[in-house]
């Protein structure tokens, strides 16, 4: 039940930097004048997965998947009702406030809205030395230099340091979140839709940043995001999550060319292709209908209400995530049929 | 596609909508806000023309102020809109109210806005009918129910009086379509349909604009920042960057031919999946111009590889460069040696 562990064939890989297993968040719906429960919101419902130091792991998923949820319980901003999550081998669920805030220093977030994650009133400068106070990283004339050193990695100019988020434009903020993030040295980076916000000539550029001070500091990334087509540019692995679960797990290449769990190959069907040509000759899987509810998922299987091979078995039995391949986990009942169905032909020019 | 061409070519065809050298300022408190510069395309009966900008590139206002949607600070500075041999911008509020929701329907992006949370879906259909049409009450739901099993809303029947917040992004998305097309308009302008749907939503929404466009012989004026949606759905495109259409041409050419350097840096930028991954993504160096400032010159020309010594000094304005392909640049990239092109015409 553990298909992602630290060896793949005969090459063993280091110790992963971030280890989450079996991880259940699970939300109260309260109802009645007693605000009794009168149920539960699933939203990330037995998550296994790790990072390897350095590396990025691609989240793609529809809105109300739970990949925010999942990434908010791995930095512990939600306490998780089951479950594990390790960060470089220590468990952070059970750590206590005190001892998780020093933890915090080695794993950051950066998020979607710039201007909404950045104090308002504090300039540029105030907002890049204020994590190296609280966790007493730097003081004086080290922090003003570390706070230039900060805005000349991810390429501002520091003389930005005196101006105020709402001077800057979405492109700069983004760097300044970055910076931000950088400050305290982590180990791990949560990019929870980072770059979405942005546009395309502007994306690239903080695409870019987050790969180069990906090789030259180390640091590994959860990169969350709808945009398949950027995730696959990022990302060394990938998972794919549908109402609470991971349903397929594989290196990048393998997922964008055999993907095998049919929701992976609509998702992928279903990305825009800027050339007419591939547009009109591409066969798109169109799913029916919506994601259902993460309060009431389907019994079984909780793709299978939109799934086109949907049989009887997956009405009764939910299809556990398992090896397909070394490398490639999936959670279909019906994988190895389906992987010959791939990706590949819905995107690549025949 | 070809038979539309030739006839546009005889001039058989005549525009369905011509916007002529569009201009709108929104005027704040101390400065301007030139957010359309100087616009100008014509949709034909039938067509799907796509707009495609980044944000701030002026795409919604040009939409906005052709169907008088422009409100204070906001105005329309110069130029024209006409629609079917009738002037949009000098026509009286009551004679434009009688065209918009019947014979231009519009789609917004976030439907949920532009539907009213106290009235049930059923009933905010049967309104534009009955008010467009002069419908009777019940000839108004049996349109209605059609209109809605021309959208692909499940069981309408049951859900004809449920509330919006009652649906899901997608079907929301579908009532305002509903509504859209519930007078037969002839063209409908849709303001980035997709772009709060999820991928699988917005194809089933895209799958549903083609159809309904097919069938209904409606024209379709797309505005989207997403260059993969309207290599999809439009047969032509209109390139806009900061207030300027830049290139506009058949869906092949831009995206197979692009002219303008923009256009082509834009397309460069977009990670494809269908193409090998690359080590860097191309990025265009520095940011869209602000807004505020006086156009001086070409607007993309400090972020532009080919720029010259002219690009300062005068605007470029969309000019032919085949029958079919309009660009406004001086330079003709289609040459790219990978060096900038000498100055032709230093003058």
């Amino acid at each position: 039940m553990i298909p992602d562990r630290g060896v793949t064939g005969n090459k063993v890989e280091p110790l992963p930097i971030l280890e989450v297993e079996d991880l259940h968040m699970h939300f109260p719906i309260r109802g009645g004048i007693l605000r009794r429960t009168v149920g539960w919101i699933k939203a990330v419902d037995g998550v296994t997965f790790t990072i390897q130091p350095g590396q990025t792991l691609g989240l793609v998923g529809e809105s109300g998947c739970g990949k925010t949820t999942l990434g908010h319980t791995i930095l512990q901003l939600n306490r998780a009702t089951s479950g594990s999550v390790r960060l470089g081998g220590t468990e952070l669920t059970t750590l206590s406030q005190p001892m998780l805030r020093n933890t915090r220093r080695r794993m950051q977030v950066i998020f979607q809205d710039p201007l909404s994650s950045l104090h308002p009133r504090m300039t540029v400068g105030e907002i890049l030395a204020e994590p190296l106070e609280i966790h007493g990283l730097a003081f004086g004339l080290t922090k003003v230099k570390r706070v230039h050193e900060l805005l000349l990695m991810v390429n501002l100019s520091p003389s930005l340091v005196s101006r105020y988020p709402h001077e800057l434009s979405g492109g700069q903020r983004q760097r300044v979140g970055v910076a931000r993030a950088l400050a305290v040295e982590p180990t791990l980076l949560v990019c929870d839709e980072a770059v979405s916000a942005l546009d395309v000539s502007i994306r690239g550029q903080v695409v870019n940043l987050l790969s180069e001070i990906q090789s030259r500091l180390g640091i590994a990334y959860l990169f969350i995001s709808h945009d398949l087509g950027i995730v696959r540019h990022i990302s060394t692995r990938v998972a794919v999550m549908y109402l609470g679960k991971i349903v397929e797990l594989a290196d990048r290449d393998t997922l964008y060319t055999e993907a095998a769990h049919p929701y992976t190959q609509a998702l992928l069907s279903a990305i825009p292709v800027p050339d007419p040509r591939v547009e009109k000759t591409r066969k798109r899987i169109i799913l029916k209908g919506e994601i259902p509810s993460p309060a009431h998922p389907p019994t079984g299987c909780r793709f299978r209400t939109r799934c086109q091979y949907a049989q009887e078995i997956c009405q009764m039995e939910e299809p556990l995530i398992r090896l397909v391949h070394p490398g490639h986990s999936v959670a279909c009942h019906f994988a190895e049929q389906l992987i010959d169905h791939s990706g590949k032909a819905a995107l690549l020019p025949t | 596609m070809a038979e539309h061409d030739a006839l546009v070519h005889a001039g058989v065809q005549k525009p369905l909508l011509s916007v002529v050298h569009l201009r709108t300022d929104f005027v704040l408190a101390n400065s301007v806000v030139h957010a359309v510069r100087d616009v100008t395309f014509d949709i034909y009966p039938g067509e799907a023309v796509g707009v495609v900008g980044e944000s701030g590139s002026g795409k919604s206002i040009s939409a906005l102020s052709i169907i008088g949607l422009i409100r204070p600070p906001g105005r329309i500075v110069s130029g024209s809109v006409t629609f079917q041999g009738r002037d949009l911008i000098h026509i009286s509020r009551e004679d434009l109210r009688k065209i918009r929701g019947k014979e231009i329907g519009f789609i917004f992006q976030d439907p949920m806005t532009h539907l009213n949370p106290v009235l049930t879906v059923g009933r905010q259909i049967t309104e534009t009918v009955r008010v467009h049409l002069g419908l009777t009450a019940a000839a108004a739901r049996a349109r209605a129910l059609e209109l809605m099993d021309l959208v692909e809303l499940p069981h309408a029947r049951s859900r004809f009086d449920n509330y919006p917040h009652q649906f899901s992004g997608g079907m929301r998305q579908r009532v305002l379509i509903a509504i859209a097309i519930s007078c037969n308009p002839q063209l409908l302008i849709a303001d980035e349909p997709t772009t709060a749907l999820d991928a699988t939503v917005q194809a089933q929404i895209l799958d549903l604009i083609n159809r309904l466009r097919s069938e209904l012989g409606m024209a379709v004026l797309i505005i989207t920042h997403d260059m993969g949606v309207i290599a999809g759905i439009a047969n032509r495109v209109a390139v806009m960057y900061a207030g300027r259409i830049v290139e506009l041409a058949n869906v092949d050419d831009v995206f197979l031919r692009p002219r303008h350097p923009y256009t082509s840096a834009l397309l460069e930028s977009i990670p494809r999946v269908d193409h090998p991954v690359a080590r860097a993504l191309y990025t265009i160096p520095g940011q869209p111009p602000d807004p505020t400032l006086e156009s001086v010159g070409c607007m993309y020309r400090l972020r532009c590889k080919f720029s010259l010594p002219r690009c300062e000094a005068e605007v470029p304005q969309l000019d032919m460069v085949t029958p079919k392909h309009e660009v406004a640049c001086f330079t003709d990239i289609s040459l790219d040696t990978g060096e900038p092109a000498p100055d032709l015409d230093p003058s």
